[in-house]
């Protein structure tokens, strides 16, 4: 198997280099029999893409060390669920990894538009056989995993500690199917960019996989932000790490199309920008691929550098400059009479969630770059970390906040004043009251006091969409509270799976805020002392050393230190945090001790401790934080997860009881429902 | 790689293996030593490769009658504005006090820690820093000079984006207006009659034209009718 999967590969090569000779050859001539050739041989490709990784699953379960991939990324002692994500472990894994998603992405969409955007589909079939082709020559050539070593070892080297974690099995392959899903909206502008096919047609298309995209990523995100949490051991899970910066930019600009995308459907308004947000969408994928691979900007975890991420930087400047050429050749036929009744309407704010979504996309790219920039143009090389992205990004997000919460409150073309006035005033009304309480409670830090009012604006808009929304309903259909709640999200499902989208959004930002007060104790215990400490509620923590203890356990010795915890004199349970050192099938040490930390979550806050360090056979050196809110940053992640899982939905055909309901309304029987959400 | 290459590397990562466990066993990182010598060889986080080159030596002689110049809280706030001069992107506070192995942030902290037991101020302390590792070994450019532009750029260029972003929503205003008078004569009663196409959520469809009357209008209507009849598609 694992030789037939060697050569999947190379057939998969000549089935994509195939498949974009074909289809771009009959998408000029409009000879139908390369065009379907094309298409055919691109399913060709997927199916011995997947043979090709078959293979690789084969030799990791086989322990066959004659490859270098797995001498260099599992063990014999290896868990059997982490041999199995070792496949994305490593460098050349990964991208067979990536090009499994890609080819099926790229199935996936060339068979389910079988019928439909005939004209462009030789493009985009051609343009998603490109794309396969550079990963599959990439790995052909730069990065095999088939590569061999010319002696079997008796075990491979393992595992790295910290990826086995069921965070990290699971974040990766959610970011790139992510990543990799916004090839297939670039694709697609391709093709219709080629074709002249700019009016909304191939939006449909575009809009699916761009949803596809999105939602995995901010999966691949959420998870990411939880592996570091609990496995790097400093206390955050966000460090604006050049890594987890290029997954964001794909995202910002992802989530900046989703929006004005709605500005095309409305009113035809928006084709340049959108067809450059998606192309931009995808390069940036690639951009984040090239920082992340090629090891250029200092990450905590980069990849192993190598020349690979180089094919990359190739591969970017090459589809920037198609992108480039295409879209300035094509102005023209996106031009659209744009109009306007109002400045104060949807329009506007959308154009300026653009923009901030944007700016933050580009302030963070700036800071990314800037230490190899600076090193160019100045020769002094800068660091640019957590102080410059907070500062920058803080107003920018909140700024972004207030965006969500002001959008769906103005009506699409214009709004009078009146009609702001009654939409505005129990969303300002609650993020007043969330303030007013907040203080009374004796909050002081200004930026959180901000970040809170903002927040109650928005969920008070949220609550009023909702509370409008379903007391239509109840009055249109007579419907019950609960059936007239499922179905209003049912009925609308981007609507008002949006706005869950946008309360996993206000979550997430409240616990952000919540990092203003961190609580931190760093003490050196010996076996019973008692470390006494007070979070940012006032509450008398103890924390009683149960001293040092070792043991073995599964593929690891592990070096352990204990406390008995009470908050207020209750007791709160034991917490451990553990140094650990993996070790082979010979029980000799690999990689390089790491730690375990412990964790006591709550809604309220988290009591995160490490063990930094054995100073002696009784002394421990310990950090404690007491981080506030941080499982409501999961929770937002969570519920933005489920908005969008309703917004990608499919669409159920309207009842004909809906369909005419329209005689049944009265005008002026609904006024308060002006600009909700339209 | 050949055989000879492969066991040379795997020779030397078992030796650097067995060296790190040791000094993560027996000296660890203290965050409270104040005289533990830095690391003869740095040992490596878990997933970076430390540069031993990283570390630079930096001391200032005391000053005479010395006490110390900060407390612990000043220390750890100095610290945290530090970068870690190993790839793990940290500040020196964050990476000296968790899971990294890495014996450079604590080398930097009896650096200081030295300087500060001298009498030197934060300032004093920065300037023989920035003296040796340059810029580098601050966690964000100085907010004065050239650096001062990276972090104005952003809301520089964001400002622009929102001027940018008048001018064209006042050119669709300019146009909607001019759309508006040459609709005008066939736009009366647009509203209640065009409620049904408006559902189709496309701007063609809309209700067009209709005029400053707000609350309960037939526009309100075609727009609540929009909004729950506007199924994702």
């Amino acid at each position: 198997m694992i030789l037939v999967g060697e050569l999947s590969l190379w057939v998969a090569l000549l089935m994509a280099a195939w498949t974009t000779i074909v289809s771009y050859s009959g998408g000029h001539q409009g000879r139908a029999d390369l065009i379907r050739s094309g298409e055919r041989a691109l399913y060709a490709t997927f199916a011995f893409t997947l043979v090709a990784s078959i293979g690789i699953w084969t030799a990791l379960f086989t322990h066959d060390f004659s490859l270098k991939f797995v001498a260099s990324f599992t063990s014999i002692n290896l868990p059997k669920v982490y041999t199995f994500t070792a496949f994305w472990a490593g460098q050349s894994g990964s991208m067979l990894f990536w090009c499994l998603i890609l080819t099926m992405y790229a199935a996936i969409a060339v068979f389910s538009n079988r019928q439909t955007n005939r004209p462009m589909m030789p493009w985009v079939t051609g343009t998603l056989g490109v794309i396969s082709l550079f990963f599959l020559m990439m790995m052909c050539f730069g990065a095999n995993p088939y590569e061999r070593i010319d002696w079997i070892p008796p075990d491979g080297r393992g595992m790295n500690p910290q990826l086995q974690n069921p965070g990290m099995a699971i974040h990766p392959p959610m970011l790139y199917l992510g990543l990799v899903a916004t090839a297939v909206p670039f694709a697609f502008a391709v093709g219709a960019l080629i074709t002249r096919n700019l009016d909304a047609a191939w939006l449909g298309a575009v809009r699916r996989w761009a949803l596809v995209s999105w939602f995995f990523l901010t999966i691949g995100i959420t998870l990411g932000m939880w592996w570091a949490y609990v496995e790097l051991g400093w206390a955050g899970y966000w460090a604006w790490d050049p890594v987890e910066n290029s997954s964001f930019f794909p995202w910002l600009t992802g989530t900046a199309f989703l929006h004005s995308i709605m500005i095309q459907e409305k009113r035809g308004m928006l084709k340049k920008w959108n067809v450059t947000l998606v192309m931009a969408t995808f390069l940036l994928s690639i951009l984040g691929t090239f920082i992340t691979r090629s090891g250029i900007i200092e990450s905590v975890h980069a990849f192993a550098k190598s020349d690979v991420g180089y094919w990359f930087l190739y591969f970017l400047i090459a589809s920037t400059a198609l992108s480039a050429y295409l879209v300035a050749t094509r102005l023209n036929d996106m031009k659209a009479k744009a109009e306007l009744e109002s400045m104060v309407s949807r329009e506007a704010a959308f154009l300026y969630n653009n923009l901030v979504l944007v700016g933050i996309c580009l302030a963070t790219l700036w800071g990314t770059l800037l230490p190899i920039l600076s090193e160019w143009v100045s020769g002094d090389k800068l660091n640019v970390g957590r102080p410059y992205f907070n500062t920058v990004n803080w107003p920018l997000g909140l700024l972004l906040l207030a965006l969500t919460g002001i959008g769906p409150l103005i009506a699409w073309r214009r709004a009078s004043v009146s009609n702001l006035r009654r939409q505005f005033t129990f969303p300002i009304a609650l993020g007043v009251v969330v303030f007013v309480a907040l203080i009374a409670l004796g909050m002081r830090a200004p930026y959180a006091l901000v970040s809170y009012l903002i927040a109650g604006f928005v969920m008070g808009t949220i609550l009023q969409e909702f509370y409008k929304g379903i007391g239509a309903r109840r009055r249109m259909y007579s419907e019950g509270l609960f059936a007239a709640s499922m179905r209003l999200v049912g009925r609308n499902r981007r609507r008002y799976g949006g706005y869950i989208v946008h309360f996993g959004v206000v979550v997430m930002f409240c616990a952000f805020a919540g990092q203003l007060f961190v609580r931190e104790v760093e003490p050196l215990v010996k076996t019973g002392d008692v470390v006494k400490a007070t979070d940012a509620y006032g509450k008398e923590w103890t924390f009683t050393s149960q001293g040092l203890s070792s043991f073995n356990q599964l593929n690891r010795k592990v070096l352990a230190i204990s406390f008995a915890v009470t908050r207020d004199g209750k007791p709160m349970g034991i917490l451990s945090s553990e140094k650990r050192q993996h070790v082979d099938s010979r029980g000799e040490d690999t990689f390089e001790p790491s730690t375990e930390v412990g964790l006591l979550e709550s809604p309220s806050q988290d009591v995160y401790m490490v063990f930094t360090g054995a100073v002696d056979a009784q002394t421990a050196a310990v950090h404690i934080t007491f981080n506030p809110l941080v499982w409501w940053v999961w929770f937002g992640g969570i519920m933005m997860a489920f908005g969008g899982i309703i917004v990608m939905w499919p669409q159920a055909h309207r009842s004909e009881r809906e369909s005419g309901y329209v005689a049944e309304m009265k005008p002026r029987a609904v006024p308060e429902l002006v600009g909700a959400g339209s | 790689m050949d055989r000879r290459a492969f066991m040379r590397a795997t020779g030397r990562g078992a030796v650097a293996l067995a060296a790190l466990s040791l000094a993560s066993r027996l000296g660890a990182q203290d965050p409270q030593d104040s005289q533990g010598a830095p690391p003869a060889a740095p040992s490596a986080a878990s997933n970076v490769e430390m540069n031993s080159d990283a570390y630079k030596k930096v001391s200032l002689p005391p000053k005479p009658d010395a006490s110390p110049s900060m407390d612990k809280d000043a220390i750890k706030e100095f610290e945290s504005k530090l970068a870690c001069p190993c790839p793990c992107t940290l500040d020196v506070y964050t990476c000296r006090t968790t899971d990294f192995q890495c014996g450079i942030s604590p080398a930097v902290h009896n650096d200081v820690l030295a300087m500060v037991n001298g009498g030197h101020n934060a300032d004093e302390i920065l300037a023989a820093l920035t003296g040796v590792y340059g810029d580098y070994i601050l966690t964000a450019p100085r907010k004065e000079g050239f650096s001062l532009l990276v972090w104005v750029a952003p809301f520089a260029a964001l400002a622009a984006g929102a001027v940018a972003i008048g001018t064209l929503l006042r050119s669709w205003r300019r146009n909607g207006a001019e759309g508006s008078r040459n609709r005008r004569p066939s736009s009366s009663g647009a509203g209640a009659a065009t409620v049904g196409s408006a559902a189709s959520g496309t701007g063609a469809s809309e209700p067009t034209g209709v005029g400053s009357s707000a609350e309960g209008s037939a526009e309100e209507m075609a727009r609540l009718e929009a909004a729950l009849r506007d199924d994702s598609r």
